[in-house]
């Protein structure tokens, strides 16, 4: 029996439908992320979880028990909402042990599983103190402390970390996974930031419009995204649009990207003839595998700004290479342990991030090639149109022309 | 170089101002010690006579009683009318919403000339007789506004994510106005009764209409100054001063509390 099942959840607010025939089964102990942008309806499915809203469609059922309608009082689920509700007229103790008092435990009970969870919490000794006196961090493990004492079977977080620092969020994500570790909690997380899904998540849930477009472990949805929505929101992508030409099995290639022999023969396609082609209208260029397309197909290739490697392009090399572009840096971004070129290639931009290798890198104006290995650019069949107007994705030069 | 802009006699001018709007108040404080019954210079000296007469007199001391019992009686139902009314009106949508709002609204606006003509008309009809229950009806609906606004203006500015917070940790709805709302609002609602509290203590026009056999303070003052030459005003006047400015600091002190 799933612990925690969401069957085919559809909520409206008017004529909007926030979600639509969600579907989700959560195992005990996982830790699972929605992840998506504003408005895609993830906070409103968590609220359906809490009980906070009900869902004019579909059913929630805990370890089995129908508890769509149940209220959220009479709920076994805790929330941590993204703005700090900690009451205000109560110390940090009082706020944690709200819940323990409602249930009537006992007074030497509810001391000790306050002092553990504040030790959980790293918040240890904080009892007396007044909530206004906290900062940002530590008023929400605070609510986190209040939130799991009573032993939820499900733990909700609504993008908790969203209106903290950096440095914070990044420590409470890390402290997160571990009281997760810990407690051997269900967690169900909710966050627009897919650095932080994914670091944090046993799997992630991809929604937009209401809608599941993929769910997977991190590792799924960064390698095999099933669609370009999913490929540009995770990671940073260029995305080109194009025509397949060839559908082939992409082979491993040599070690380390380079471009190719001097001296290969003049077409380039033949040394090649097992790896994808894809026609992006400058060019035709080697990719990986390909699903659910056949050639003369419209089509997606998506190449992940880390995949693309860069070397200097001399007078003597040939960028005759499928899996590679020759260009011109644009622009240079350096970031502490990457560094962000922009690289334009004819009427193309694109963004390749390398380790900044101790402070080497390009300038801008220098001529590149930027090649990759054929299977990291993945290929995607095109959905429908607006899908071009995705983040990463690039208008290709003269589209129109493309046979 | 600094140049400072000095407007001559300014101090003096301001000094007049103030003594223009407490010169009176002032002067009635002076004479409720004056130990002979003349309201006009020359000051006789010191006595607290006539603060033994108000306490001792029965007309006083009983429509002090009257007044108290009227201003309590409003205070509680006020209270309760005007927190359910806001809390109805801010959390739930419904058809006339707006409409009755304003309509809570309204008496603030009306004259209270107007108000108690009416109610005495009112009154009359339905063969109520005239008493301190019908002064105090009459009192209800000329604060009730008053209260109404406080409480609304707070529970808009009430963050609902709260409660929500409250009733996930398993409070049911009464629980969670018992233990989350009431007690955050509460400074607020203090302050708004004893808004309420100090207007009824006041209240002199619409009581004038439907008052029965027993008067309130403000109306016996009334009385009193139209048919003689009494100093014992002085002094009723010089303790509602008192009571007042008791009153404000403590309707600031429990706003204070609502501004963090």
């Amino acid at each position: 029996m799933t612990f925690l099942r969401l069957e085919t959840i559809t909520k409206r607010f008017g004529a909007l439908a926030a979600v639509s025939d969600f579907a989700l089964d959560v195992a005990q102990g996982e830790f699972v992320s929605l992840l998506g942008p504003s408005g895609c309806g993830k906070s409103t499915l968590l609220r359906i979880v809490a009980g906070l809203e009900f869902p004019d469609r579909g059913r929630v059922l805990l370890e089995g028990q129908d508890i769509t309608q149940v209220p959220a009082h009479k709920r076994p689920v805790n929330m941590v909402f993204q703005r700090v509700t900690l009451f205000p007229h109560l110390n940090v103790g009082e706020n944690v042990a709200f819940g323990l008092r409602l249930q009537r435990v006992g007074k030497s009970e509810i001391s000790a599983r306050i002092r553990a969870v504040l030790e959980l919490v790293r918040m240890p000794g904080f009892e007396q103190r007044a909530v206004q006196t906290l900062s940002g961090g530590q008023a929400q493990r605070v609510a986190l402390a209040r939130a799991i004492v009573s032993r939820p079977k499900v733990l909700l977080l609504d993008e908790p970390l969203s209106a903290l620092d950096l440095q914070i969020r990044r420590e409470l994500q890390v402290e997160l996974r571990e009281i997760h570790a810990e407690l051997g909690g269900t967690f169900l997380y909710v966050t627009h930031d897919q650095e932080e899904a994914m670091t944090m998540s046993d799997r992630v849930v991809v929604m937009r419009d209401g809608r599941i477009i993929q769910a997977g472990t991190p590792v799924e949805l960064y390698t095999a995204p099933a669609s370009v929505f999913v490929a540009s929101f995770v990671g940073s992508s260029n995305v080109w649009p194009g025509t397949l030409v060839q559908s082939g099995l992409a082979q491993p290639g040599p070690p380390g990207a380079g471009p190719a022999e001097p001296d290969s023969a003049p077409s380039g396609l033949v040394r090649h003839d097992s790896t994808t082609i894809v026609d992006i209208g400058d060019r035709k260029i080697g990719a990986g595998k390909v699903s659910g397309a056949k050639p003369g197909d419209q089509v997606w290739v998506v190449l992940r700004a880390e995949s693309v490697g860069l070397s200097e392009r001399g007078p003597d090399r040939a960028a005759e290479d499928p899996a590679s572009l020759s260009g011109v840096v644009a622009d240079v971004r350096f970031a502490g342990p990457l560094v962000h070129y922009k690289v334009r290639a004819g009427e193309r931009h694109f963004t390749v991030s390398r380790p900044s290798r101790g402070g080497r890198v390009l300038h801008s104006g220098q001529e590149v090639i930027a090649s990759w290995r054929p299977e990291d650019a993945i290929v995607l069949a095109e959905e429908s149109e607006t899908d071009s107007e995705l983040p990463g994705a690039t208008s290709p030069p003269g589209r129109e022309g493309v046979g | 170089m600094r140049r400072r802009f000095k407007v001559p006699w300014l101090g003096a001018y301001t000094l007049l101002v103030f003594a223009f709007l407490f010169a009176p108040i002032a002067l009635v404080v002076l004479f409720s010690f004056n130990k002979t019954a003349s309201l006009t210079f020359p000051f006789h000296g010191f006595s607290l006579r006539w603060y033994r007469y108000i306490f001792t007199s029965p007309t006083y001391t009983s429509a002090a009683l009257s007044s108290l019992q009227v201003g309590l009686t409003t205070l509680v139902v006020v209270a309760i009318v005007g927190t359910m009314a806001a809390l109805g009106i801010t959390r739930n949508e419904f058809p006339g919403r707006r409409v009755l709002r304003s309509v809570l609204f309204a008496p603030a606006a009306l004259p209270g000339l107007f108000t108690g003509i009416a109610l005495l008309t009112f009154f009359v009809q339905l063969h109520v007789p005239l008493s301190l229950w019908t002064v105090t009806a009459g009192h209800v609906i000329y604060t009730l506004p008053y209260f109404f606004l406080v409480a609304n203006s707070r529970l808009n500015r009430f963050d609902v994510l709260l409660e929500e917070s409250a009733r996930d940790l398993g409070a049911s709805p009464w629980q969670t106005f018992r233990k989350v709302t009431l007690p955050i609002i509460a400074p607020t609602l203090i302050a708004g009764a004893l808004v309420v509290f100090s207007l009824s203590w006041d209240e002199v026009y619409i009581t004038f209409f439907t008052v029965g056999s027993r008067s309130t303070l403000p109306i016996v003052v009334y009385s009193t100054v139209r048919q003689a030459v009494d100093p014992s005003v002085n002094a009723i006047s010089a303790l509602l001063l008192a009571g007042s400015l008791v009153f404000i600091f403590g309707i600031r002190r429990f706003l204070a509390d609502v501004q963090q």
